[in-house]
């Protein structure tokens, strides 16, 4: 475009296409590569130093074998997958509730799925549930099932919580999702303290958000929502850009908003229903990470949607491979470091909102 | 010609909206023809904006019908509806900043598959909305950043780039100066002769409208007051009644168009003790 300044005086091409498969297909490539790097450098790092060519050649009981291929890549590649659905998530949510402070931990959904997990999660470990059914593989099922459920509902509770006269206020919205997150965190903190002698171990991991790996089974499913998510909001992104005109200006380019809205919502349930039980509530990749990434690829949903999901992986990679490496043996939950990252940027973020709200009053 | 008037004609009929116990508007007929400029006008809360909204499809009617060549508009798939009638709101406020060219190709988002992915078609037509509109210089510019009379004219390449048949504007000249106001009712204009386009505009200003619309509608408190060609409507009684003040209407002899001033307390006082 910049080599031909006057393309534009009457030439149609010279409006090149911003979104193509192709360029999508580019991108989502580009950001994979990108992803592969970060991951192989993470299995480099961690208390023991390995050689990355001796443990790829080595046995499969060596030492080094173990610690890059049955320790830390489960771990790493699960950090990817939360990663990605929240930073996926927390684009979605900002596009659609037309507000940059809005992530699934902020409007309380992660608070939610993990509320009705950890009850899923109590129900299938109870002496007597596998008579049941509940037990051992079932929980595969029935704790993201009750994590979705528990994101669903409480998308529908704060948004109803927040509704006035037809109107939801985004201040509102958020202040309920916070204040039902801090809810959601006090009840499984109770809870923990009654299931104990029913071995329900960890459960407090879940209320700061720790990646912890339960076994291939449980990353597949993990895999398997952020995947389906994608898709979902994929297919949304044309009517996440129309809504960026507001309500009416997205109806008056044929958008159902209502539909639009149930859509992603489903979708967002979905990829914290997949993440919640294999880490519970980390917060703040679902704000920071679309932030960078409109910086990078502008506000087009088409790209911030796809480039936010693999952001957010690269993103909760590091955060994890920090938060088990720098206190030496001594390992962090994840949700810390994030939180670590995320408090200040959030109070920028307010500031600036509140400087940018000043500003068009005046 | 059919019954239904001329292909691409919007009728609304007894057409009634109500916020609570508050009627906007209540048994207002209208007709949006190919080819006419018709001006919606009226005092505050007289329910213009409602029926350019209920016209647009965007806002349901309590009752009555609107017919798009005799079909019930609401029955319509919305993004039919969307090829078809294109709306230019008052304001565009815009969440996230875009480009100009980014936000013309947004009015493709009716023609283009689930994955909203553009194809030459679709960014030939926004070319030529810009290009209609006269913005295509602008194109690389954040939207944020232009004036207000170019911003409109990126809102209504937007709208042309929906390749609409009817052409809806909510007092689109209420920010723009003279100058601009202007600029933008003469493109408006042109496109309605040059494509048989069929347009509705609410104008607060009376003597633009009086000057661009082939025909008036005069609300009044959410009813149709009067209807016809701006001599018609534009009275010297129906006006000083329905806008509740002594008014000054006259013909301006440049254009032969009527022109409508308000007067100040000094001088409607003056015009009481020596009447015309």
């Amino acid at each position: 475009m910049s080599s031909h300044p006057h393309a534009s005086s009457g030439d149609p091409e010279a409006l090149v296409a911003r979104v193509t498969a192709t360029r999508l297909g580019l991108l989502h490539g580009i950001c994979a590569a990108v992803l592969v790097v970060v991951v192989l450098a993470a299995l480099l790092v961690g208390p023991v130093a390995v050689d990355p060519i001796a443990a790829w050649r080595a046995p499969a009981d060596d030492p080094a074998h173990v610690i890059v291929f049955e320790a830390r890549l489960p771990r790493v590649v699960l950090a990817a997958a939360v990663g990605g659905a929240l930073g996926l998530g927390g684009a979605a949510l900002q596009a659609l509730l037309s507000n940059p402070l809005a992530c699934p931990h902020v409007l309380g959904i992660s608070g939610g799925a993990a509320l009705l997990g950890i009850l899923a999660m109590i129900a299938a470990t109870v002496p007597g549930a596998a008579a049941l059914g509940l037990g051992g593989a079932a929980g595969l099922v029935i704790v993201p099932a009750a994590a979705f459920a528990g994101a669903l509902l409480t998308a529908l509770l704060v948004q109803g919580v927040a509704r006035t006269g037809g109107r939801v206020t985004p201040h509102t919205l958020l202040l309920t999702g916070v204040v039902f997150n801090a809810f959601a965190a006090a009840v499984i903190t109770f809870l923990n303290t009654l299931a104990d002698f029913y071995r329900a171990q960890g459960i407090l991991a879940w209320v700061v958000g720790t990646i912890t790996v339960r076994g291939t089974a449980w990353t597949l499913v993990c895999v398997a929502t952020l995947v389906a998510g994608l898709v979902l909001l994929a297919a949304s992104a044309r009517d996440l850009n129309a809504l960026g005109l507001g309500d009416e200006g997205a109806a008056s380019l044929g958008v159902d908003v209502a539909r639009a809205r149930r859509a992603v919502y489903v979708a967002v349930a979905l990829l914290v229903a997949g993440a919640v039980p294999v880490s519970g509530m980390i917060g703040f990749v679902g704000l920071i990470v679309p932030h960078v990434v409109r910086l990078l690829v502008g506000s087009d949903q088409r790209l911030v949607l796809p480039a936010s999901m693999w952001a957010g992986a690269a993103f909760l990679v590091l955060a994890d491979t920090a938060a088990r490496t720098v206190l030496g043996a001594t390992e962090l939950p994840v949700g810390v470091v994030t939180a670590l990252c995320g408090g200040p940027f959030f109070l920028f973020l307010l500031r600036r909102q509140a400087a940018q709200a000043l500003g068009d009053v005046s | 010609m059919s019954e239904h008037g001329v292909p691409g004609t919007l009728v609304a009929t007894s057409i009634a909206v109500r916020y609570g116990a508050r009627a906007a508007l209540d048994g207002v007929g209208a007709r949006v023809v190919p080819g006419e400029v018709l001006g919606v006008i009226g005092p505050n809360g007289s329910g213009k904006s409602t029926l350019i909204r209920v016209l647009a499809g965007v806002r349901a009617p309590s009752s009555g019908t609107v017919q798009l060549d005799g079909r019930d508009l609401h029955a319509l798939p919305r993004r039919e509806r969307a090829r078809r009638i294109a709306l230019v709101p008052q304001e565009t406020h815009l969440s996230f900043p875009i480009r100009v060219r980014d936000l013309v190709l947004l009015g493709r988002a009716p023609h283009t598959g689930r994955f909203g992915l553009e194809r030459a078609d679709d960014l030939r037509a926004a070319h030529e909305a810009m290009a209609r509109a006269a913005v295509l210089e602008l194109a690389d510019r954040p939207v944020d950043e232009l004036s207000g009379g170019e911003r409109q004219r990126v809102v209504l390449a937007r709208a042309l780039a929906q390749d609409p048949e009817i052409l809806l504007l909510d007092e689109p000249t209420s920010f723009l100066d003279l100058k601009h106001a202007v600029l933008l009712l003469d493109l408006v204009r042109e496109l309605c002769r040059a494509r048989g386009l069929a347009v509705a505009v609410v104008l607060h200003d009376l003597n633009l409208a009086a000057m661009y619309c082939d025909r008036l509608l005069l609300l009044d408190r959410g009813r149709v007051h009067a209807v016809g060609t701006p001599d018609e409507v534009l009275t010297y009684r129906d006006l000083c009644a329905v806008y509740g003040t002594e008014l000054y209407v006259a013909l301006n002899d440049v254009t032969g168009r009527l022109v409508v001033l308000p007067l100040s307390r000094e001088h409607r006082e003056r015009l009481v003790r020596t009447p015309p």
